[in-house]
């Protein structure tokens, strides 16, 4: 078969895949698809060089993200994977990479030709190694998120949780920390009223609006995030924003589980563009006389400014809000970035 | 009991302390020598008191027989006064100690008594007997002096509880035991205790069943539990309460509309009642005031919930009224409150929301688009007002649970045919991003500026704070309070808690007076005489 049109039935594939999994799939899942896509698209395409490669990958993650809208996830796995190819590249030329510093005035066109040129081949099979490393490192990245529990998470605390039904690594991290023998009562805030029954034993589940009242008890707030961005703000399920006002009133720690993938590099000039909605919750009743009067509303994420949080999770280790942008650094090369 | 103070009956009470004392005096020395050789040097002196109180035995017994109720209040007298006269006596031991005649004091208290009666004795026997029985006389009539003015300020259940006890204690007078046992249970002020055997306490307390008796009936009807104690409310206030509790009332504006209408019903059938009884007019105020404190009392659960904080503004108000109404009739007496209830009415619902609607429409012309949480009927009314006025106006609603009184925001707009966003709590930031202004309702203002509004408000006025959209709370002026922040559950709006909006969160308070800021509250409550009000 035609390289181009089993690449495109691979993409097909994927999309399809993502939108059939209703409720949605944990991101850890999707990271992992995602690079197993891209690792099967590299292989099939064969880039030359460098350039090539890079293109390609924007190209096939451009063409993604358009049409799942609200999966960033996408576009990050495709950044870091052609960062790890330049690692590779620059490893095997030698020499480290020039400091950034000296990148804004320094003539490195020389570089860039070099670089354009390399010769893929070569790396390719140091590329998939690293591919796979970084597949395992996705796997891994709730376990290293939970250790961190016994670290922020002391006796006697009371934290508040949200979104602890559908998020897992927000259930290992406090799992854990209970298993470790911590003795602190949860409070998880849950969306519908079913979920009042179902809440795990060690958590007193409430509802949203009574957050309110129960917050000058709370000692600790862990969120979740769906993205973060370099400016250190971040993109928390619907209702978070609330949650994060309510504890910065009164001064409560807001702290936010954020795996290393989740790690958008771009900043997010119009975060309207990304609110999905979900479907509505009018009962049948209402529904039915207010069709075409009534614009239901249901969006799926709030954004938190960075001042309302107080330190990321990440599996490497809790990094505050302004050193997000260092740490973009680690995981996406800077000419990608422009280049996108 | 009686309460005139005359010569004779000062002269009665100095009677009958002498004899209680003679009484004593007997008991205690017989009762001396049957215990201990101790009493020998005394039994010079006894044997005349003896012959004395013999003689006066018949007396005594004649006396008892007709125990009227100012014996009753002599023996209270008298016990009062024999603790005076034991400190006095005390003084006097131990001068006598000195001398060395009071040892037998240490031995018991029975003895410390005799030996005070044998003191008094002994003091009385060098002087002239006569001249100190005059003196013990003067100073016993002072002290039942002293003590009748104070035995008017005592309760009566007190006072039934002792002469219970005393009474029946003192029907058992026929011989000495019995006597004894009378000194026993009665009780002494002083902190004199007694060896008696502890089993003679058992047989006054089955004695006294007429004192225990009065005592139930004098606590409050808060102890009676079962149905018959609700026989006496009237079933307007049942009704209310049972609507309340099956959660049909959404707000503190209905709950104050269907009280006043309760409380109208009561009126009049109670006046009807009156009108029966042909009771006069000059006492309906005082004795409306009264009836109504059991109809309340059952809906605060005795006190257990307080008032919503309006309602009790309403219901104070309307004490206020009833204690000044004073008219000829009954009927006209109930003319007068039923028109102030309605005024009430009028002027807190109808009048309050067309005049809050119109300040507020005002405004809502500067920001088009509008965000409101949860339902309060003046928010709605104000919408609907401004809707029509303003065709470009957007409204957004936050609903604060799946169980929705928001939606009746929603219904009553789409039933007009207009637009309309819906979110749930979730969403709350959302809505709050794209509007220009949150409208609150709330139950309460404080003193402080403090707001008491439904759950979720303060999340909702955060997110507004956030976007920097200003915050306007609607309120009647009987929805401020003279009180600070308080923590409580209110009763009768289905159990429904409350949460507190600091007042440096909102920006403007819309009473029917004016619009002004939330920390001018006590400025409201001073126009319109709602202070002193706590």
């Amino acid at each position: 078969m035609d390289p181009t049109t089993e690449i495109e039935e691979l993409k097909r594939m994927f999309i399809f895949s993502l939108r059939k999994k209703y409720p949605r799939d944990s991101s850890s899942a999707i990271a992992t698809a995602t690079v197993h896509l891209l690792r099967k698209i590299l292989n099939r395409e064969n880039p030359k060089t460098m350039n090539d490669l890079q293109v390609s990958l924007a190209n096939h993650c451009k063409r993604l993200h358009a049409a799942e809208r609200s999966e960033l996830i996408i576009i990050n796995m495709g950044l870091m994977i052609s960062k790890l190819a330049r690692d590779e590249v620059l490893q095997k030329k030698g020499g480290g990479e020039p400091e950034p510093l000296y990148t804004l005035w320094r003539d490195d066109d020389e570089t860039t030709e070099k670089l354009k040129t390399a010769d893929m081949k070569k790396i390719k099979k140091d590329l998939q190694a690293s591919i796979k490393e970084l597949t395992s490192e996705i796997d891994s990245s709730r376990d290293c998120i939970a250790i961190q529990s016994t670290e922020l998470l002391f006796n006697n605390d009371v934290v508040m949780v949200h979104s602890l039904a559908s998020s897992k690594t927000m259930h290992a991290f406090l799992t854990h920390a209970t298993k470790s023998g911590r003795k602190h009562r949860v409070i998880d805030i849950v969306d519908e009223e079913e979920q009042l029954e179902s809440a795990p034993d060690f958590v007193s589940p409430i509802e949203l609006y009574e957050v309110a009242s129960r917050m000058p008890e709370t000692s600790k707030v862990v969120l979740v995030a769906a993205a973060y961005f370099p400016d250190g703000s971040c993109l928390v399920p619907a209702g978070g924003h609330q949650i994060a006002l309510l504890a910065k009133r009164h001064c409560v720690p807001v702290y936010v589980l954020a795996p290393f993938y989740k790690l958008c590099p771009f900043f997010m000039t119009d975060p309207d563009s990304l609110h999905t909605f979900r479907s509505n919750q009018l009962p049948f009743d209402l529904s039915a006389k207010s069709v075409g009067l009534v614009d239901c509303l249901h969006p799926a994420f709030d954004c938190l400014q960075s001042d309302l949080v107080t330190l990321f999770v990440s599996n490497t280790s809790c990094i505050i809000p302004s050193h997000v942008n260092r740490l973009k650094e680690d995981y996406y090369h800077a000419q990608d970035i422009a280049d996108y | 009991m009686s309460e005139h103070s005359s010569d004779t009956e000062k002269i009665r009470h100095v009677d009958n302390i002498k004899r209680t004392f003679e009484k004593l005096n007997n008991e205690l020395r017989l009762l001396g020598m049957v215990l201990g050789v101790e009493k020998e040097p005394t039994l010079s002196p006894a044997p005349p008191k003896a012959a004395e109180s013999s003689g006066k035995s018949d007396e005594k017994s004649q006396y008892h027989k007709d125990v009227t109720a100012e014996d009753k209040k002599a023996r209270k007298a008298a016990k009062a006064a024999e603790k005076k006269a034991r400190a006095e006596k005390s003084v006097a031991n131990k001068a006598a100690a000195a001398t060395g005649s009071s040892q037998q004091q240490k031995n018991s208290n029975q003895t410390e008594k005799n030996q005070e009666k044998k003191q008094k004795d002994q003091n009385a026997a060098p002087s002239e007997s006569t001249v100190k029985l005059a003196e013990e006389n003067e100073r016993l009539t002072k002290a039942s002096e002293q003590l009748a003015t104070r035995m008017e300020n005592i309760v009566i259940v007190e006072d039934n509880k002792s002469n219970g006890n005393l009474k029946s204690a003192i029907r058992k007078h026929s011989d000495v035991t019995n006597n004894v046992r009378h000194v026993h249970n009665v009780k002494l002020p002083s902190g004199v205790n007694f060896d008696l055997p502890k089993n003679q306490v058992k047989i006054v307390a089955s004695d006294s069943d007429e004192g225990i008796a009065t005592e139930i009936e004098s606590t409050a009807v808060s102890q009676l539990d079962d149905a018959t104690c609700l026989a006496h409310i009237h079933p307007a206030f049942l009704t209310l309460l049972a609507s309340a509790d099956h959660e049909k009332i959404p707000d503190v504006e209905t709950v104050c509309i269907k009280f006043i209408e309760a409380f109208k019903e009561f009126l009049r059938d109670w006046t009807a009642e009156r009108e029966k009884n042909h009771t006069s007019a000059s006492t309906y105020g005082h004795d409306l005031d009264l009836a109504i404190r059991p109809q309340l009392a059952h809906l605060t659960q005795n006190g257990h919930w307080p008032l919503p904080f309006a309602l009790g503004n309403t219901v104070r108000l309307l004490k206020r009224t009833i204690k000044k109404t004073d008219d000829s009739t009954n009927n006209k007496c109930e003319e007068t409150l039923q028109l102030y209830l309605e005024d009430t009415l009028a002027i807190n619902f109808s009048h309050a929301y067309k005049a809050i609607s119109q300040l507020l429409v005002r405004k809502i012309k500067n920001f088009k688009k509008v965000v409101v949480f949860d339902w309060c009927p003046v928010v709605n009314y104000v919408l609907l007002d401004a809707r029509e006025q303003i065709p470009e106006m957007q409204l957004s609603v936050i609903d604060a649970n799946a169980s929705g009184r928001g939606r009746r925001h929603v219904k009553s707009f789409v039933d007009r045919g207009y637009n309309v966003k819906y979110v749930t709590m979730k969403g709350a930031s959302w809505a709050s991003q794209s509007g220009g202004v949150l409208i609150l309702g709330c139950s309460a203002i404080f003193a402080n500026g403090a707001v008491a509004a439904q759950k979720g408000a303060v999340a909702a006025v955060l997110c507004a704070n956030h976007y920097n959209i200003p915050v306007i709370v609607v309120a009647e002026h009987f929805k401020f309070i003279d009180k600070g922040q308080v923590y409580q559950r209110v009763a009768l709006l289905g159990r429904q808690n409350i949460e507190f909006i600091q007042s440096d969160l909102v920006t403007a308070v819309v009473t029917d007076l004016r619009i002004l800021g939330p920390t001018s509250a006590p400025a409201v409550l001073k126009a319109k005489a709602l202070t002193d009000m706590a």
